[in-house]
């Protein structure tokens, strides 16, 4: 139904006048439910300055369904912001286009896009008031008085901040100002929420709240959220889609758990959580069902891709959470002695630092007292839990062992 | 793609506001080579005349000597240096330390920095009609070159005093407790640490307190007596006297002075400029 | 380890340091300063102070007579039009130099060469106007040589001759504060305007130019001061306009000491006004060290 009310609000309650053809065929489609709120396709961006020239974006391409929360995650630098950015309108890009709503945003100015944007540091305008930072949007669009004072009010209701509308930014705290700034961009009613990095300068407790919030203000309102993110949990936690992203290229799409637990690179597998790795070559291969020989013993694991790797130099990956310490020789399942060197306290989990051949494991578990530091304990973990890794990165070039135990 | 036109059409405004700002200067060094006695374009020749020419040479007026032949001039120029020069020494010499003190709170620190202020803000009239009164009430006789210099000082230094503030290395007091806690004493923290680190800031006190000196006219004329400096000399000729390319040839050469001390000033105080200004 | 004279004088050294520069401003700023406003109490030809002898009279005869008021508005309309009128010229100018030079060594260069010039002597700076506006100035010549005119305008000794002249004079005034509100914009602010439906001429008008405002008032109050001050312009350029400065001027050369410090009362009063006024709005202490 939301797709019938944008075509009916296109159709008269806009300025902005369509082309025949091809734009008014995408909107059609659109009521049809087909379209992507997001496409991007094959985005370059240089970003110059005097003579050097770096990438940013190399030619990535993406889709964003309608109504879904989706993350862009990576390391600084990946392009997460860079995107979010072309996307907004505040950078011009290369070569390329994004479309939104079906239609190319390549000429369209930012105010012309149905967009809104929470920026990294929320750029609460410091010579508004509360209420004059939200309406500013709607005012833009020439809306009249009454409409904007109860979309205010709903808006500082749903963010959790009732009444505070004559209150100005320096009064409010970090979180506060936060809300605000989302409110904002709420009360625009885009098509798509652009959300810069936006738990990014909270404090740890505040997050995880904002987070919850974040996800129940999105449900009620429908609209399709795009945010940004370097910090693992948040982009797992959040994301209906998540994208990993890393050095202007894309490693991953999926939903969280699928990136999770099936994910396609090193990097990948890295970036969404811990994980063990040790290089091996493939001794075997049955379907999904490898057997990988390494360093440290021979292990049973799985390959979710679709290549030969039989004679190749893979990595082959396990989680601290699957390890089980001091399995005896009825386990049925993959294992290695190692020696334990340390551990870390985390009050309701240990994490146990092992050694094994100068080779680090990590094992978590649940606090217990029968190992001390010196002993030799062996670790297992289930066959259909070892994920064998073929490519370091999407970005090709990059050897395997340098990737694993780093340059 | 948004083209930036507004960079375009700001750019042409903002070069042609630039004109209008210089064109009168430029006018005035071009003209100061002007043969003749009219100020007006056009250059029919070209001379060096109002820089050089011997007594006579133009005609009996003393007016119509060049600058450097000119005992006036020369005694005006040799006024206005020495005032500068004096002026920025003595600028430096208090207005560092008091930079310096800034950094730290005390008592009285808001109402001094406003009252350092109020001396480069305040109408030149006001302060000059104030200097002559507090002059002829302390008794002093005659006035000179040394009734001119305070004045000069309390209008000079605040700029220099608010660029060297702006400019400070925030750290520069970390530094300093720093040097303290591993064992110098307070001499030798001031002359390995605190001095180096501030030597460009020195100098800059130096030579904006000259240049501004050098240009003052409204608070000079009234506690000066004889030639008294160069844009007093000028004015009072202006006011008496019908106008010579000479005042340009005068003008020319003030500006070649300030400009030139502050190009080296600039040059010193941008290498590790953070920012601009 | 720090002797117990060191300990004073760290603790006591810096208001050392900045006794000097006290000693300078009050001998030779504040105490003039009161010196004026005294003497405004008293009459004639007198220099000295004469507490047995203080009136208002001065004051009457100066606030009753018509041509103070005459003076005043002609200073206040002068100085009025310089201020807004130099703001409406730098405006463009410093937004562009803010936002559109990104090299920030380049903004340093070109406001180096312009504050250098602000530095040349006074009087260069307006006697560099006769080629252009007097008599046989380029603009007569042109004019006359393009017919429109057949005599030779008297540009030159009038209230726009003053008004040019000032304009020129004051433009670094409002320039550098108008460029450092400007420059201290965060440019997100403009992002997120423009992403939440402002058009760029939008933005800027709700929020660059409203935010720069605080600036621009600086600037205006520094134009507006120095007009005042300013006799040496309007004595030589400005006809037979009377200004406050002039005024100040006149009295004092002709000895009548307690008028001209009665004149500078009032400007010392109106300039103290309008300087606390941009103190307060502008926060310069924080720029300046905290």
């Amino acid at each position: 139904m939301k797709d019938l009310a944008y075509l009916v609000k296109n159709k008269y309650g806009r300025t902005a006048i369509f082309s025949v053809g091809k734009s008014s065929a995408h909107y059609l489609w659109g009521l049809i439910d087909l379209v992507a709120a997001l496409k991007v396709e094959k985005l370059v961006k240089w970003y110059r300055s005097g003579k050097e020239k770096v990438l940013a974006l190399n030619g990535i391409s993406f889709e964003v369904e309608k109504g879904d929360f989706f993350v862009m995650m990576g390391p600084s630098g990946c392009g997460k912001s860079t995107t979010l950015k072309c996307i907004a309108g505040i950078l011009d890009w290369d070569s390329g286009d994004i479309y939104i709503m079906g239609r190319s945003v390549k000429d369209v100015p930012p105010h012309k896009r149905d967009i809104a944007l929470m920026p990294e540091t929320y750029a609460l305008f410091p010579h508004m008031t509360v209420y004059d930072n939200i309406a500013f949007g709607l005012r833009m669009r020439g809306k009249d008085e009454d409409y904007i004072r109860e979309k205010v009010k709903w808006s500082l209701k749903l963010v959790g901040m009732p009444g505070f509308e004559k209150r100005w930014p320096n009064e409010l705290s970090g979180g506060q100002r936060q809300r605000v700034a989302l409110a904002r961009a709420l009360v625009v009613d885009p098509a798509i929420l652009l959300l810069d990095e936006p738990l990014s300068h909270v404090d740890y407790r505040l997050q995880r709240k904002l987070l919850e919030e974040f996800k129940i203000i999105h449900r009620e309102v429908g609209n399709t959220w795009i945010l940004t993110t370097h910090i693992q949990e948040q982009g797992l936690s959040m994301a209906d889609t998540l994208m990993i992203m890393n050095t202007g290229v894309i490693e991953q799409i999926g939903k969280p758990h699928e990136i999770y637990e099936r994910p396609a690179t090193v990097f990948a597998a890295r970036f969404v959580g811990e994980i063990n790795l040790v290089d091996g070559i493939v001794e075997e291969q049955h379907g999904e069902d490898c057997i990988v020989k390494t360093n440290i013993g021979v292990f049973r694991g799985k390959y979710y891709g679709d290549r030969e790797l039989v004679g190749e130099k893979v990595a082959y990956g396990f989680r601290p959470e699957h390890v089980a310490l001091g399995v005896n020789e009825e386990y049925n399942g993959n294992t290695v002695k190692a020696k334990l060197f340390n551990y870390y306290y985390f009050g309701s989990y240990v994490e146990f630092m092992f050694d094994r051949d100068g080779i680090r494991l990590k094992a978590t578990s649940t606090p217990t007292t029968k190992y001390k530091l010196g002993d030799e304990v062996t670790l297992g973990w289930p066959p259909e839990k070892g994920i064998v890794l073929d490519k370091p990165s999407v970005i090709p070039g990059l050897n395997i062992e340098e990737v694993i135990y780093g340059k | 793609m948004v083209k930036d036109k507004a960079k375009v059409v700001l750019g042409i405004y903002t070069a042609l506001l630039l004109a209008f700002f210089l064109a009168p200067l430029a006018m005035v060094v071009i003209l100061s080579f002007k043969a003749g006695a009219s100020m007006s374009f056009p250059i029919e020749r070209f001379s060096l005349d109002w820089y050089f020419a011997p007594p006579g040479k133009l005609g009996t007026g003393g007016f119509r000597t060049g600058i450097f032949y000119d005992p006036y001039v020369i005694e005006a120029v040799k006024n206005s240096l020495t005032v500068g020069i004096i002026t920025g020494i003595l600028a430096f010499a208090i207005g560092l330390p008091t930079a310096l003190a800034f950094r730290y709170r005390f008592v009285g620190r808001d109402i001094l920095f406003y009252i350092i202020l109020t001396g480069f803000l305040l109408p030149g009239v006001i302060m000059g009609l104030g200097a002559v009164l507090f002059y002829k009430m302390i008794g002093v006789k005659e006035f000179s070159l040394w009734t001119v210099i305070p004045i000069h000082l309390i209008y000079t230094l605040p700029f220099s005093f608010i660029l060297v503030l702006a400019r400070f290395d925030p750290m520069l007091v970390e530094y300093e407790k720093a040097a303290r806690a591993l064992g110098a004493s307070g001499w030798e923290v001031f002359k390995k640490i605190t001095f180096p680190l501030i030597k460009t800031e020195a100098l800059a006190f130096f030579i904006f307190s000259f240049t501004l000196s050098l240009g003052e006219l409204l608070r000079t004329s009234y506690v000066i007596a004889g030639t008294g400096t160069i844009p007093t000399y000028i004015y009072n000729q202006m006011s008496v006297v019908a106008p010579t390319p000479k005042w340009y040839a005068m003008g020319t050469i003030t500006t070649a002075i300030s400009f030139g001390v502050l190009l080296v000033g600039a040059l010193l105080l941008t290498r590790g400029a953070r920012r601009a200004f | 380890m720090p002797s117990t004279i060191e300990k004073l004088v760290t603790k006591y050294g810096k208001y050392l340091m900045i006794t000097p520069t006290v000693i300078v401003y009050t001998l030779f700023l504040i105490i003039p300063t009161a010196t004026l406003v005294l003497l405004s109490f008293n009459t004639g030809e007198r220099y000295v102070f004469d507490l047995s002898k203080a009136t208002f009279a001065n004051y009457v005869k100066v606030l009753s007579s018509p041509t103070f008021y005459k003076i005043m508005f002609d200073t206040f309309g002068m100085a009025l039009l310089t201020a807004f009128i130099t703001f409406l010229l730098v405006y463009p100018a410093a937004y562009y130099l803010a936002f559109k030079i990104e090299n920030v060594r380049l903004q340093g260069v070109i406001l180096f060469l312009l504050l250098a010039m602000y530095w040349v002597d006074w009087n260069v700076r307006s006697i560099a106007w006769l080629p252009i506006l007097g008599e046989q100035g380029i603009v007569n010549q042109l004019l006359m040589s393009l017919g429109i005119i057949q005599q030779p305008l008297k540009i030159l000794f009038s209230r726009l001759a003053l008004l040019i002249i000032w304009v020129q004079t004051n433009l670094l005034f409002m320039l550098f504060p108008t460029y450092l509100a400007l420059s201290r914009i965060n440019p997100d602010l403009i992002h997120t305007a423009k992403a939440l439906g402002a058009s760029p001429w939008r933005a800027f008008w709700h929020i660059t130019f409203r935010l720069s405002l605080s600036g621009v008032t600086v600037g205006l109050v520094f134009v507006f001061v120095s007009t005042l001050g300013d006799y040496a312009t309007p004595s030589l350029w400005a006809g037979g306009l009377q200004t406050l400065g002039l005024t100040v001027h006149h009295y004092a050369s002709f000895f009548r000491w307690p008028l001209a410090a009665t004149y500078a009362t009032v400007m010392l009063v109106i300039s103290l006004i309008l300087l606390s006024l941009i103190l307060r709005i502008s926060n310069i202490k924080r720029i300046f060290y905290e």
